[in-house]
């Protein structure tokens, strides 16, 4: 390691680091604008100017002395040079607090801040904004400029969900890398030159959201000055006037790590927080910008009870009367959540069924069996794996941070690799702008054309519901057997040569039958990423939320009288039922029907605990949201124990956790916020799911956004119209033609979609729903077709 | 002591009983107002009749008091309230948290918010006393009891002092009466220059871009940090 010398201190630092980071492990500071931990430095914003300078060698390879003293002498660059690009070299000399150094910088400042407007009071970043802090601690503090300031355009919309102000942007570039570097799409880049440079993408002149990718929103996070807004949280607050929290997201099973920045009981804003080894620094559109439903006037505040057939704002009291009035037995009472609990929530209704001994209990979505059975492989495994399959997963829509992470496998290089001895390096050197991906290392299967395809090796379109075959054929492939799938062949190769393989399981690949699927790609060998079909999916499996024998998982109604559903997975109430309680945030499906209506506390207002799909535990904390009189499933049992004048063993969160810390032996109100891993090994219960189709089938794709968040005017109309994907052969069979516009009937449920002919897909497709089992097909009716505009 | 000291002392004492008194039989009459006194806020708008305000929140910020709340919301080309890009949606002061030190004042970067000179604040309810923009925007007159007396009673609103109002509060009153009147104390920075400022042909700030910015601190010589 070589030996550097910053200002007055002399430290070692890891070959390959770069003089800033040096600058930093030595206790100093340089003030930097573009680099970042996770970009690759490029040295665009000049800001971390320093002296450096290094001895050298003679031919012979001894150093070259200085005569005076019998040193070795020091060549000094001939001016300052920027810290992020410089790597270290034995005996060099780093001087940061220099006069030529100081003035170096804050003459750098006085550039960057030539053609800044300066208004800071109305930009969203004030407070908060690294140009700021970095000009008051390293700028002349005046400027000498008296030109007129460069005029742009300060409203640009970047898409639906971002705003540029061309004015304030330094053009560090940090967005630009971050598009090509992380999620692997080039959708922005720098247009004209000099000070006319501005950032935009070439096709936000016919601007849709969708087109910046599943990504985009991080660009805010990224950004070091207030020209990449987040157009959600535009203007609802000043940064030091949040209440900020940093929870776990529900939205997926990934348990990327968040901010929440709530105001005034409303969640504002949320921005991704750092967890190294899940979501790094990076979350999806849809944990970003989706929270508006959480405070929408729709949201049911308080508990409703049916009176003269007309659902009525009621109290608990009220509630718990209109329960008791149905007087049922606990035996005809099923219980069944939605699979985006927390586990102390989990825990309850489980101790709750045992209490009242009822056997019907259930959560949705889930596989028909536990995915925690297998070698289950981390974010970190998936990075540093060799070679990775991807079976029946749309990650870009599933699971953003799987996604991502295998873009990082395919660069090689792990920016949280502690390589650096004072952790995670600010510039690291061995990440390049374009850099060459490995995408030999990455083969993907699905039954539809899916994003990560174009950046793999091996893909191929596999037929639906063919997927055992496919992981006969890979297996074959791997044993040496080539069978006729030439993708499947490359594929087996690639895991007989890997010694580090992981194998990512999806939707299309586990709602069919997950059970005989991972005992298939058991045999491939390797690490398995099974992805759970809800937020919590890992960690109910964990609990006895599945029917016990001759219990009625979730949708066999017969027999029951009484339901109570957590959550809006419901689309009907199913008939003969005399009771339906449902514990909602919104009224939509079944709860439009219910009895009783308890208001559900969303994931962003909880204190507990998830799973991700790495089986790691992390922690909610409840931000400053105003959820009325909503309560979490415990307090929902609390009603409906009142109401059945039976006892709630578990009453709250602390209790349940007793019951969790026995089970995965860790204290779970001292989970860290990146997580923990459970200390003892703990089972997966299963039960059979009951899927039925009949008649013509259509194919239901995973989507990021949830119903809940295409709630949002703001979010459906960057989505658009749900589209109908079909094959022309198809189109042709249920006499439909591109444009057209249906009301389908799917799985029960009415939909209203546009028909889009593509050529690509086996069978038609749709997006999934709250209700709907992604991945799996559904039955399907064409009710009302209306005809095309095209 | 001699008799002429008391004589004296008397003397004064009986040439007061003719002098003018100096009491003021308040609320009766007016009292007199030095021009210096804070009293209820008055936000101010430019000549163009934009508000000043552009939601920044800083008075809220600087407010030791936190009496002040903000919500800001954005100009559009529809409904444009303020020179800037934002403007405030809500402007709340509660009355009886504010202790009148004009900190919001000094913070404002548009010269906003100015404390004016109504001070007979007095009234039944605490929620009235949380003044919204509607409250204290230039041209309102008076109090909210005031106000409401005033319009009960069907008469103009009788304010109980006599002021010769400091400059900043005179010039926010008489851009008002004269809307042509150029004012001369437009934000000096960039602050709340916007398109819409410049479609407005307002100009706010454009044109002097000088002396902008941050506070004056020499650059620091010691680089080191942590």
């Amino acid at each position: 390691m070589p030996k550097v010398i910053v200002n007055d201190r002399e430290i070692e630092v890891a070959n390959g680091s770069s003089a800033l980071d040096a600058v930093f492990h030595a206790g100093f500071d340089v003030p930097y604008f573009c680099s970042n931990e996770y970009l690759s430095p490029i040295g665009a914003c000049r800001m971390c100017l320093v002296e450096a300078g290094s001895p050298r060698k003679n031919p012979d390879g001894s150093w070259i002395l200085e005569e005076s003293t019998g040193l070795p002498k020091l060549f000094y660059f001939p001016g300052t040079v920027a810290s992020c690009t410089l790597a270290v070299s034995e005996g060099m000399v780093i001087k940061t607090t220099t006069d030529a150094a100081v003035k170096a910088q804050a003459g750098m400042m006085e550039f960057t801040l030539i053609n800044h407007p300066l208004d800071c009071p109305t930009c969203d970043k004030g407070g908060a904004c690294e140009l700021q802090d970095r000009a008051y601690e390293y700028g002349y503090g005046e400027a000498r400029f008296e030109f007129t300031r460069r005029h742009a355009d300060k409203h640009h919309a970047l898409s639906d969900f971002i705003v540029l102000d061309k004015e304030r942007c330094i053009h560090c570039k940090r967005c630009v890398r971050y598009f090509e570097e992380i999620p692997g799409e080039e959708v922005l880049d720098f247009i004209e030159r000099g000070g006319h440079t501005f950032i935009d993408s070439y096709q936000s002149e016919d601007l849709a959201g969708a087109k910046l990718g599943n990504f985009s929103g991080n660009i805010n996070d990224l950004c070091p000055v207030g020209a990449l807004l987040d157009n959600v949280s535009r203007f609802r607050g000043r940064n030091w006037e949040y209440d900020r929290a940093q929870t776990t997201d529900m939205s997926n099973a990934d348990g990327s790590s968040i901010w929440v920045d709530a105001r005034t009981g409303r969640i504002e804003r949320i921005r991704a927080a750092h967890n190294k080894e899940v979501n790094e620094i990076w979350i999806s559109d849809a944990q970003r910008f989706g929270h508006e439903w959480v405070d929408a006037d729709a949201r049911v505040r308080s508990p409703m009870v049916r009176r003269n057939g007309k659902l009525e704002v009621a109290t608990f009291d009220e509630a718990v009367e209109a329960i008791r009035k149905a007087n049922l037995e606990p035996k005809s009472l099923g219980l069944y959540t939605s699979a985006d609990i927390t586990l102390e929530e989990g825990v309850a209704l489980e101790s709750f069924a045992k209490t009242i001994a009822t056997i019907n209990v259930d959560h949705f979505p889930r596989y028909n069996s536990g995915l925690g059975g297998v070698s289950r492989a981390t974010f970190t495994d998936l990075a540093k794996a060799d070679a990775i399959i991807v079976i029946g997963a749309d990650l870009y829509e599933e699971s953003g941070t799987a996604y991502l992470r295998i873009e990082e496998s395919l660069k090689g290089v792990i920016s949280s690799d502690a390589q650096f001895n004072h952790g995670a390096p600010l510039a690291d050197l061995r990440l390049k702008e374009r850099m060459d991906r490995k995408r030999s290392k990455l083969a993907v299967f699905a039954p539809i054309p899916v994003q990560q395809m174009s950046h793999a090796g091996i893909s191929s379109l596999y037929a639906v519901g063919s997927e055992l075959e496919l992981l006969a054929q890979i297996n074959q492939a791997k044993s040496g057997t080539d069978s006729s799938n030439a993708q499947a062949n490359a594929a087996g190769k690639l895991l007989a040569a890997a010694k580090n393989p992981v194998i990512v399981l999806g939707s299309f690949a586990l709602a069919t039958d997950a059970e005989k699927v991972l005992a298939a790609a058991k045999k491939l060998g390797g690490k398995i990423m099974p992805i759970p079909a809800g937020a919590n999916g890992a960690g109910l499996e964990t609990l006895e939320l599945v029917p016990a024998k001759n219990g009625r998982s979730f949708g066999q109604w017969d027999g029951l009288k009484g339901l109570f559903v957590s959550g809006s997975m419901l689309s009907k109430r199913p008939k003969s039922l005399e009771l339906l309680v449902i514990h909602t945030h919104t009224l939509t499906g079944a709860a439009l029907e219910a009895d009783v209506i308890i208001p559900a506390s969303t994931a962003y207002e909880k204190r507990g605990t998830t799973m991700n799909l790495e089986g790691r535990l992390l922690p909610l904390t409840g931000a400053a949201v105003d959820g009325g009189q909503s309560v979490d499933v415990i307090g929902a049992l609390q009603v409906i124990s009142d109401a059945m004048n039976a006892k709630l063993e578990i009453r709250g969160t602390r209790s349940a956790q007793r019951i969790l810390q026995d089970k995965f032996g860790l204290e779970m109100d001292k989970i860290p916020v990146e997580g923990a891993f459970p200390t003892k090994p703990v089972s997966s219960r299963s039960a059979p799911i009951v899927r039925s189709t009949t008649g013509e089938t259509v194919l239901l794709v995973p989507r990021m956004w949830t119903e809940n968040m295409l709630s949002s005017n703001r979010i459906r109309e960057s989505v658009g119209a749900d589209y109908l994907t079909v094959n022309s052969s198809d189109a042709q069979k249920l006499g439909i033609h591109d444009g057209f516009n249906l009301e389908l009937e799917v799985g029960g449920k009415a939909r209203a979609v546009t028909v889009r002919i593509d050529e690509a897909v086996s069978a038609p497709t749709i997006p999934a729903l709250n209700t709907d089992l992604p991945g799996a097909l559904s039955s399907v009716k064409i009710a009302v077709m209306v005809g095309g505009d095209d | 002591m001699g008799v002429l000291e008391i004589a004296k002392g008397m003397g004064t004492t009986l040439g007061k009983l003719f002098q003018k008194p100096l009491t003021v039989s308040y609320p009766e009459s007016p009292i007199r107002l030095q021009p210096r006194f804070r009293g209820r806020h008055i936000l101010t708008k430019h000549a163009n009749g934009l508000e000043k305000c552009i939601g920044c929140s800083l008075c809220a910020a600087a407010c030791p008091a936190y009496a002040i709340y903000v919500e800001a919301a954005e100009n559009t080309s529809s409904n444009t309230v303020s020179a800037g890009e934002r403007y405030a949606s809500v402007y709340e002061i509660n009355m009886l948290r504010c202790i009148f030190c004009g900190m919001c004042e000094e913070a404002c970067p548009t010269g906003a918010i100015i404390l004016g000179t109504d001070f007979e604040l007095a009234d039944y309810k605490s929620r009235d006393f949380v003044y919204g923009k509607e409250d204290m925007m230039v041209g309102v007159v008076g109090t909210k009891p005031q106000r409401r007396e005033a319009s009960a009673k069907n008469k103009p609103v009788k304010v109980g002092y006599n002021i010769t109002p400091r400059a900043e509060v005179a010039e926010a009153l008489e851009a008002l009466k004269n809307p042509s009147a150029r004012i001369s104390s437009l934000p000096a920075s960039g602050v709340g220059t916007h398109s819409v400022a410049r479609d407005a042909g307002d100009g706010a700030g454009r044109s002097s871009p000088s002396r902008v910015g941050f506070a004056p601190i020499a650059p620091q010589k010691e680089g080191v940090k942590r």
